[in-house]
């Protein structure tokens, strides 16, 4: 017997209308854990190499660990997982609320969604209760909208539903799945899976359950449950402020992306901090699933011309896309921004990212006020970037339509030199966490699958506690650093456990205290050292499918934006820094050195794929022609 | 000095000037602040949140984290009270 899990899979294929459920087998737990493991080898096993992200083809997963469900402090995470119309790669969202908590109770571990509907639907698990639902009525819905009138179509307001909204629906490469829980919601925000969703003409999944998770130890779990709790509510700032609080000392350090990354210090931080809005704007705190922090703040705007507006967060990384990188200090506009954010269904980050992107090209004299049908579209204008979000949601007019298509594209189709500053990694638009002021995130966003996400590896954790030489201004120890928190992420994202108990869990390697939360939850001993063998198991089968798909150390070595390796941050702490060329390619050649991948083909090791159980792997490449 | 976050809270102020001897560390400066602001300054600068990482103290000189109590101070110095802000 195997604890935590419920070691089902619900296989749903929207094409024939029918599902079916497969046995989670001991081999795939002990190998892969859940969540992100999970998720990469039915990916892996589903997809075929080279498929375009909206064809029949591709899947979109819903994945939960072990943990989801329980009492385990920060489980109220859950992951959807695709390949990802903006990067063309293998991609994972993580979200928080309840849905993943739900879906385990409902008796899955995970739903693999295939093929396409022939009219909007979506699919509703209540227990063993499988439905797949006409959805013609939500199409244009919001995506608040749609929750609404699903959970009363569906007569109870405890089915937790995560809905696409228009956004997705026009293809808008990095729209988001969002999982309202009003006044707040949750999303799956990053690489544009939602539109594959919608490219399914599937706009929501609901689920409702109602069996407890059984755990190994329930007796250590709860001690456990109170003892981290003890030290979460005394957190010096996420219970209070939210992700609100780390835009300040960010900007102090001289790291906040401002004005599309022409400077990391925002003169406007202290009017968007969180000190600022918090005691100002919040109406509301709320939390996922087991989570005694509460991180989750709701505000509303209460002067000025968005006066009325009611928001989630906004977070961080929102504050920093709607916010510094649009030169924009007026909480009241980053609100509305990111509430139509919200509604419509669009990544927050990537959305400001490409606004400012345009701002700066508007500014340069290459966008035109004809091309921005009139709209002045400098830094600071916070009408400016509302108006932009509707025009990206809807496609709307000429710019609408290229900004929609993500930063990547966008800076192709306009040309003029405006690839030096389209600030993405891999497609995918770069998070609030500077890769000049610390510099391994140069390397992180790089080398990881993702892209520009903040979480593939997390070395600001360590990094913001260190002084500017360190953090900034070197390339020691650095690829050791990134291969570190790249393992320990697999393991966080797999089991699923939140970020923001990494301070009680670890932040730089896999840990005992995964390891335990492990033995509790589902009675399998780990090692430490089988987990770091399971990190790198997961991360080499996601560098498989990364070669299958064609992609190779080129890839890795030109990922990074001109801006970061050529222009240093002209002012602030961290003045003077960036990543030059030669100690870029350095570290990443040093980085595939420790993870076992040839530095000539990016592809890993035979030995090491061996070694990791994944020697069959070859042969697949090798069918495929990626090895000889 | 600057004030963030819950040292705000607890100092009841976002900046202040405080005036200390020529020739005062970093350390100096601390212990006058402790004795100023009493025992929840203490509490909070010695144990935040039990064995918290990532919400640790961070003193920043001018924007830049240092972990050097020794270090000397100079006239016009920015000292900032803050967590690492780990979060986003």
């Amino acid at each position: 017997m195997c604890f935590g899990y419920r070691r089902r899979v619900l296989k749903v294929n929207l094409s024939s209308r029918t599902y079916s459920i497969d046995v989670l087998s001991d081999e795939l737990i002990k190998g892969y854990i859940g969540g992100l493991g999970l998720a990469a080898k039915l990916f892996y096993d589903l997809v075929p190499p080279g498929v375009d992200p909206y064809s029949q083809e591709n899947v979109v997963i819903l994945s939960t660990g072990p943990v989801q469900g329980t009492l385990v402090p920060g489980s109220g995470r859950g992951i959807f997982a695709s390949k990802s119309p903006l990067t063309n790669r293998f991609f994972i969202s993580n979200f928080g609320g309840y849905l993943s908590r739900e879906l385990k109770r409902a008796g899955y571990d995970a739903v693999v969604i295939a093929g396409r509907a022939d009219r909007p639907v979506y699919i509703a698990v209540d227990d063993g209760r499988i439905e797949i639902r006409d959805a013609s009525h939500l199409w244009g819905r919001t995506t608040y909208e749609a929750h609404k009138i699903i959970t009363e179509e569906l007569g109870d307001p405890k089915f937790q539903v995560a809905s696409v909204g228009p956004a997705a629906e026009n293809l808008v490469r990095f729209s988001a799945i969002v999982h309202p829980t009003p006044p707040a919601c949750h999303a799956a925000g990053r690489g544009g899976i939602a539109s594959v969703m919608a490219s399914k003409k599937l706009k929501a999944i609901a689920v409702r359950g109602s069996r407890e998770v059984e755990v190994h130890d329930g007796a250590a779990v709860h001690e456990f449950f109170k003892e981290i709790a003890s030290k979460a509510r005394k957190h010096p700032f996420l219970p209070t402020y939210g992700t609100t609080a780390v835009l300040g000392n960010v900007n102090r350090i001289g790291g906040l992306g401002t004005r599309n990354w022409q400077s990391e210090v925002f003169e406007g931080a202290d009017k968007i901090d969180g000190p600022a809005i918090i005691p100002k704007y919040k109406v509301a705190d709320m939390s996922c699933a087991s989570c005694p922090m509460g991180c989750v703040k709701v505000t509303r705007v209460t002067d000025g011309k968005w006066a009325g507006t009611t928001v989630k967060g906004p977070e961080y990384e929102t504050l920093y896309a709607l916010g510094s990188m649009t030169g924009v200090d007026d909480f009241g506009a980053i609100a509305r921004a990111a509430r139509l954010c919200d509604d419509y269904g669009l990544d927050t980050i990537s959305t400001g990212v490409v606004i400012a992107f345009a701002m700066e090209a508007y500014e340069r004299g290459i966008l035109t006020k004809e091309e921005t049908e009139g709209l002045e579209l400098k830094f600071g204008n916070g009408d400016a970037v509302v108006e932009m979000v509707e025009r990206i949601a809807f496609r709307k007019g000429w710019l609408g339509n290229v900004l929609a298509e993500g930063v990547m594209r966008a800076s192709k189709v306009i040309g003029c030199g405006s690839q030096h500053f389209a600030m993405h990694f891999k497609g995918l638009e770069l998070a609030g966490h500077s890769p000049r002021a610390v510099k391994a995130w140069t390397l992180g966003y790089s080398v990881g699958f993702r892209g520009g996400s903040h979480h593939d590896a997390r070395p600001h954790d360590i990094e913001y506690g260190n002084p500017v030489e360190v953090r900034a201004f070197t390339i020691d120890g650095k690829p050791e650093l990134i291969r570190d928190t790249t393992l320990r992420v697999m393991i966080e994202e797999s089991l699923i456990t939140c970020r923001f108990f990494g301070g009680y869990y670890g932040i730089r390697t896999p840990s005992e205290v995964h390891a335990k939360i492990l033995k509790m939850v589902t009675g399998i001993d780990f090692t430490v050292q089988e987990l770091i063998r399971i990190a790198e198991r997961i991360r080499n089968l996601i560098r498989v499918i990364e070669v299958r798909d064609g992609f190779s150390v080129e890839d890795d070595l030109n990922a990074p934006p001109p801006r970061v390796l050529y222009e240093p941050i002209p002012e602030g702490t961290s003045k003077g820094a960036y990543t030059a060329p030669k100690e870029f390619k350095h570290m990443v050649r040093k980085f595939y050195e420790l993870m076992g991948w040839d530095f000539n083909t990016g592809i890993p090791r035979k030995e090491k794929l061996e070694e990791l159980g994944l020697g069959h792997l070859v042969e697949d490449l090798r069918k495929l022609g990626r090895v000889k | 000095m600057e004030y963030t976050l819950r040292f705000r809270e607890v100092t009841g102020k976002a900046l202040e000037e405080v005036l200390v001897n020529d020739g005062s560390t970093l350390n100096d400066l601390i212990s006058a602040l402790y004795v100023k602001y009493g025992a929840r300054f203490m509490e909070e600068f010695n144990n935040p949140s039990g064995d918290l990482i990532g919400g640790r103290i961070l003193i920043l000189v001018n924007g830049d984290v240092v972990s050097d109590l020794s270090i000397k101070l100079r006239d016009g110095d920015k000292v900032t009270l803050t967590y690492l802000t780990s979060g986003g």
